[in-house]
């Protein structure tokens, strides 16, 4: 695999939008370039109103540059056959409401002329991948935005692309499923597909991006590898096992010997999400657990006899909150 | 039979049309260009052409799958928005519409007419604006929901979506025009079955005629089966108790029913002839006489002397061995007098006449009047032009290429060329007295015998020898009451062929109300590519409404007809309050005016020609008249309609969705 084969390339690519008049309205991409190379995940972020959804779609064909260029698998933005090798995941859903999952990927089959065997098996295996087969018969408009979110990667992926537009991927999902996305977008990336996404919600970017480009006000401010660009150069970070106060200011004599200085002590934090997840991975195990604060009457437990209490310990308030929650996603799958 | 009196040439047709088009894309190809060159600079026609070469690969490249994935969608939505309820709508008004159209005083022929043409116009303008709301609300909807981004970002081509469209769309309607149309038939069969409670007819059984009149109504019902001059009466009180105390007669009667009931449920195949006159000096006149009316669709011929009304059939010949012909027609009288009896209608003569048209012409194929021929021999003709002699020769000409101008035969080409017009037979038929509010039916069997008043005996003829070498037949009218009129129009008088069967003419009127729907369509799918909703809706709708109802007006503006000017004169008119027939000054302001009027004028002229003529698709008169939709007055055209729509909708269609940004609103 030629990792440095541009399968995207932007060459001062700009775009005004113009009033009934004629007269430039807004400018919302100034004099963009840049690369994206098969095989990689690259992240296009930035703030509300930087340009990332207009560079999408004029990626997409479905803006117009006011100037520049811009080549897509080798194709103009315009051709129409590039989409042959393209899947496109929308901002927002824009699917037929009307239309129930299997519906909605039969038709979108039918637009890449699958035969219609090939549509079933592809039908059944992104259904299942998407984890909608409850689901398969019920119209879109009965669908939670999150359901909606996974039809519509359904539909992005039915044609099995060489290249993947997702715009603000996990917007609209639960943890599960932001984490549900985010291996899949990994997984694509494994699979040697090339994967562009847009978001505004850092964590989602820096966990699977290889590459990022950062835009404010439709220019380019920053490009790069993720971890050279988060790396700090001039500080050290030591983590090791949990340390007494002892052996803290011994270390602490230590660096100083070396001209160094420490500038915080303090235990590592995990992240929410990987609470979050490690509570519905055990609430899964072992479903009769549940939280009950310490000043909780006494019979309160006693009613639910099956119910394994847990106690009050090192885990904050937020953490029942967020267990609570969990248990309720459990409960109602369709509900976001 | 296959003669017209204004055939249909689809290859001309087509051949027109594609010169128009050809001229109007060429039109806006150049003008592409000159716009590119200012933006792009010399790269700009080269783009224009890139983009042409683009439509002509994805017209080539359309998949069927992928415009049957559009379609089918288009058709999932139109369901899904409870397009199918304009059924209820139907239902509702089949299920009451009788109570206000039946009328047990009204001739039955008339109520018959009621039903079709209600029928017929209920489907149209019942289906009409669901078609135009779903076919002009449906991409701008789809635009607007951003659900078009996701078939844009699919392989599918703009012409796949346009024609996808237009095929969803028009699946649908057809499925509505289907169904309203079969409940339209059996609707109509059983109100006319219903309104037939008195009818008079003869029966053949086992070679014994029979006679059966049936009279029904609130006091019961009446049979008289009369065989051989012997009347037998049977009488109940209703049409269920004449079949259980008398099935015979009521399986007699019903027959006789379904007789009369095809009587007035017929498709009448006409065949019209080019019709001409003869004033009271036997000299040939364009027009009858007014009578007063302004309205001058007949004109009438004075009866008793030698005002003849002419009719010329074209091809007959083909048809001369059959058995017999009918002549059908129906004249309108106008009396100056009561005459000898009032309740006594008119009295008319048909004559049949052999005719020869002529003119000449000399070595060089020049025209040469016939005013100046002169016979020279058996065969020879000689004619005086410019003060020398020549000869010349008779050639044939039809009777479509003859007019009357001046009281003379001329021709339609050269009307300085008098056409030689030779009666070489005339058989007079028996003087009938005609229905006046009714058709008239007169046989002309394939052997005639007629009375030869120069001869003063009876003769035998066959009918074949009344037509000429080009297969022509004139039929002339003769108004025999002196001091009456009769009214004629090109129309009152036809040949009959074999009727079809109702079903036949209905199934074809049903068709081009299809087509008109095809049309609509497409015109809104493809104003929706350019277009949102509302004023989508708002351009197909004008398209219908001028297309239908203000086509002659326009072409009247467009051709001049109209008094008072552009409509910058009409509006100096109106503000300095001057008469539509006086003059405006000639000066330099009103010339100029004149000149902008004009402009606009050709703006016009391009509006004429970009609006489709909907008057095509009016053939519901035809049905709900008894007679058959004829293919080149009726049917042809709206084929033609349609199908010159289609290619120039999808290019309009193709580059209103390719050339705008569909994000951008």
């Amino acid at each position: 695999m030629d990792t440095n084969e541009a399968v995207i390339k932007i060459r001062n690519l700009s775009k005004s939008y113009r009033d009934f008049w004629g007269l430039e309205k807004v400018q919302a991409l100034k004099s963009l370039s840049l690369d994206v190379h098969k095989g990689e995940i690259f992240g296009l972020l930035g703030p509300n109103g930087s340009g990332k959804t207009t560079t999408m779609k004029l990626l997409l064909g479905l803006l117009f540059p006011s100037s520049g260029e811009v080549t897509i698998l080798g194709e103009s933005a315009n051709n129409v056959e590039k989409n042959e090798r393209i899947g496109y995941l929308p901002e927002e859903s824009y699917l037929y409401k009307f239309l129930n999952a299997e519906e909605t990927l039969d038709f979108y089959g039918r637009l890449f002329n699958m035969t219609k065997a090939e549509r079933h098996r592809r039908i059944d295996h992104y259904i299942d991948l998407v984890g909608l087969n409850h689901a398969r018969h019920r119209q879109l408009k009965e669908y939670s935005k999150g359901m909606t979110r996974r039809i519509g990667l359904a539909q992005a992926l039915i044609n099995d692309p060489d290249l993947v537009l997702l715009d603000e991927p996990t917007t609209g999902l639960d943890p599960l499923g932001t984490r549900d996305m985010k291996d899949l977008i990994l997984k694509l990336r494994d699979e040697g597909k090339t994967v562009v996404m847009c978001s505004h919600l850092l964590a989602d970017v820096q966990n699977v991006c290889d590459r990022i480009a950062i835009l404010y006000e439709g220019e380019l401010k920053e490009l790069g590898r993720v971890e050279d660009l988060l790396k700090e150069q001039g500080r050290t970070q030591l983590m090791t096992s949990r340390l007494d106060e002892a052996a803290i200011t011994e270390v602490r004599q230590v660096l100083e010997k070396h001209g160094a200085s420490v500038e915080t002590v303090d235990h590592p934090t995990s992240t929410l999400e990987e609470l979050f997840l490690k509570t519905v991975q055990e609430s899964r195990d072992r479903p009769g657990r549940r939280f009950v604060p310490e000043d909780a009457p006494a019979d309160a437990s006693e009613e639910e006899e099956s119910v394994e209490d847990v106690g009050p310990s090192d885990d904050s308030p937020a953490d029942a909150a967020v267990e609570s929650q969990a248990a309720s996603n459990q409960e109602s799958p369709d509900a976001d | 039979m296959s003669f017209d009196y204004e055939p249909f040439d689809f290859l001309v047709e087509a051949g027109n049309w594609a010169i128009r088009l050809g001229s109007f894309l060429l039109l806006v190809v150049v003008l592409a260009c000159l716009l590119s060159l200012q933006k792009h600079k010399t790269a700009g026609p080269r783009l224009v052409f890139s983009w042409i070469q683009r439509f002509l690969r994805d017209l080539m490249q359309v998949s069927f799958r992928r415009v049957g994935a559009i379609a089918q969608l288009t058709f999932r939505e139109s369901v899904r928005r409870k397009a199918l309820w304009v059924f209820g709508i139907f239902a509702l008004l089949f299920m009451f519409g009788s109570w206000f159209l039946d009328d047990p005083n009204n001739r039955v022929d008339l109520q018959v007419k009621n039903y079709i043409s209600f029928v017929l116009t209920a489907i149209t303008w019942l289906i009409l604006p669901v078609v135009i709301l779903l076919s002009c609300w449906g991409l701008p909807e789809d635009i607007r929901n951003r659900s078009l981004h996701t078939v844009v970002t699919k392989p599918a081509r703009k012409t796949e979506i346009v024609i996808g469209r237009v095929v969803g769309f028009g699946t649908l309607m057809t499925i509505l025009v289907l169904i309203m149309g079969v409940a339209g038939f059996f609707w109509i069969d059983r109100e006319v079955a219903h309104s037939l409670n008195t009818f008079s007819e003869t029966l053949v059984e086992g070679g014994v005629e029979k006679s059966v009149a049936m009279v029904s109504g609130d006091d019961g019902v009446t049979v008289t089966v009369t065989v051989d001059e012997a009347p037998t009466v049977t009488t109940a009180a209703s049409r269920s108790a004449l079949r259980q105390e008398s099935p015979e007669v009521y399986e007699l009667a019903e027959r006789a029913r379904l007789k009369a009931l095809n009587r007035f449920l017929v498709a009448k195949r006409p065949v019209y002839g080019i019709l001409s006159f003869k004033g009271a000096d036997g000299r040939p006149t364009e027009k009858g006489v007014n009578t007063g009316d302004v309205w001058e669709y007949r004109t009438y011929i004075e009866g008793g002397n030698q005002w003849r009304a002419i009719w010329d059939f074209e091809n007959v010949g083909d048809e001369s061995g059959s058995d017999s012909w009918l002549l059908e027609s129906s004249f309108e009288a106008f009396r100056t007098h009561k005459g000898n009896d009032i309740s006594k209608s008119l009295l008319l003569q048909y004559s049949l006449t052999r005719v020869r048209r002529r003119v000449f012409q000399d070595a060089t194929g020049r025209m040469i009047s016939a005013a100046v021929v002169r016979k020279a021999g058996d065969e020879a003709f000689e004619a005086h032009v410019d003060g020398q002699t020549v000869s010349v020769q008779p050639v044939s000409v039809s009777a479509r290429a003859v007019e009357v101008r001046d009281n003379r035969y001329v021709l339609v080409s050269d009307p300085l060329v008098v056409v030689d017009m030779t009666e070489e037979l005339r058989v007079p038929l028996s003087s009938f007295n005609i229905s006046e509010f009714g058709e008239n039916v007169t046989a002309l069997k394939s052997e005639i015998d007629f009375y030869d008043q120069e001869s003063g005996e009876s003769k035998k003829l066959k009918l074949e020898d009344l037509i000429n070498d080009q297969g022509e037949l004139r039929i002339e009218v003769a108004c025999l009451d002196s001091g009456q009129y009769l009214g004629m129009a090109r129309r009152d008088l036809f040949i009959k062929l074999p009727s079809n069967r109702f079903v036949v003419g209905y199934s074809k009127a049903i068709f081009t109300v299809w087509l008109m729907l095809v049309l609509v369509v497409t015109l809104g799918v493809t104003s929706s590519c350019f277009l949102k909703g509302p004023i989508a809706m708002l351009l197909t709708f004008n398209f219908l409404i001028v297309g239908q109802g203000f086509r002659q007006f326009l072409e009247k503006i467009v051709g001049g007809e109209v008094d008072g000017g552009g409509p910058l004169e009409s509006i100096i008119r109106i503000v300095r309050q001057i008469n539509l027939t006086d003059d405006l000054p000639d000066t330099l302001f009103y010339n100029a005016v004149a000149t902008i009027d004009e402009f606009l004028n050709q703006g016009l002229f391009i509006v004429q020609n970009i609006i489709p003529d909907f008057r095509n698709f009016r053939v519901a008169p035809y049905v709900a008249n008894g007679f058959d939709v004829p293919w080149s007055q009726a049917l042809a055209p709206s084929i033609g309609v349609t199908l010159a729509y289609l290619i120039p909708c999808l290019i309009v269609g193709y580059y209103s969705l390719s050339l705008r940004e569909l994000e951008h609103k």
